[in-house]
């Protein structure tokens, strides 16, 4: 099947099966691989992707579904080779390890914050329920998303 | 600092970014299934179903002619190797041989040029 997607602002003509997975497609056709496959069941939030701003798990999400859609990848999160604020309070409070979960993490948080800029512990908490982390305990991640939060509203200039 | 006590401390009491922290928050690190190479083959395991079974026959030949298939083998390809390198892994069979004895046990392992391919051929060895 045809399908144009637009990943990271930029525009790709694909011929899909329309059987393969939004994950498959990026990491395998556009070579982005950024999101990470790993349960493939929805569980893990390793392969979590924006799509319209909101985080999805794409490997539960069909190529075609994306179609016309605003797609953003972990790595469309930088903005001119500089980190952006979420992934500057990863990286400075700890919350990576072996990394792997990090990329759906990162945006989930980017969710997180377009919804709700100021969410308490137990908003961050409940909306990383679908992702899992098996080396930091969560409480790295958490103390990074409050960080990112926090630092971003300074930005804001509130 | 919240500490009660000054930290005047540059590197004790104070964080570390990690060295490969910017590349793993960007996406950018290369993990074992972010790679890909020309004429690269994909592999693929069949696992036991059973808690404890003999292995009476396995026969891989319809796997084999599958289109794509470039491998497909079984214990009986590593007749008596024995792998394992800690004290209680001595007696390890890189595939099982005759018997079977957890859920999970590695039985066949087949390549292929693509990972459907492989999983394909899973479905076509044949276990007794």
């Amino acid at each position: 099947m045809p399908i144009t997607l637009r990943v990271n602002g930029e525009i790709h003509e694909l011929l899909v099966p329309p059987w393969r997975t939004l994950l498959e497609v990026l990491r395998e056709m556009i070579g982005l691989t950024g999101a990470k496959r790993s349960c493939q069941e929805g569980q893990c939030g390793a392969c979590s992707v924006l799509v319209d701003g909101k985080s999805v798990n794409s490997c539960l999400y069909l190529a075609v579904e994306a179609q016309d859609k605003d797609i953003r990848t972990v790595e469309g999160l930088m903005q001119e080779g500089v980190l952006d604020q979420i992934q500057k309070s990863f990286v400075q409070k700890g919350a990576i390890q072996c990394g792997f979960c990090t990329p759906g993490f990162v945006v989930a948080t980017t969710s997180l914050l377009n919804e709700n800029p100021e969410p308490s512990e137990d908003e961050i908490r409940h909306a990383m329920v679908g992702h899992l982390c098996r080396c930091t305990g969560y409480v790295q991640i958490v103390e990074a998303i409050q960080d990112a939060a926090g630092q971003l509203k300074q930005q804001r200039g509130g | 600092m919240n500490s009660p006590v000054h930290n005047t401390f540059d590197v004790v009491g104070q964080p570390t970014p990690k060295k490969d922290g910017i590349p793993k928050a960007c996406g950018q690190a290369e993990y074992a299934d972010d790679l890909s190479m020309p004429g690269m083959l994909h592999g693929k395991l069949l696992r036991c179903p059973h808690a404890h079974a003999r292995i009476v026959r396995i026969d891989t030949t319809r796997a084999k002619a599958l289109p794509g298939v470039r491998a497909v083998i079984t214990g009986a390809d590593f007749p008596g190797v024995r792998y394992g390198n800690l004290p209680q892994t001595r007696d390890y069979l890189p595939l099982a041989l005759d018997v079977v004895r957890y859920i999970g046990e590695e039985v066949a392992a087949v390549a292929a040029v693509d990972e459907d391919t492989a999983e394909e051929a899973l479905d076509l060895i044949d276990v007794e």
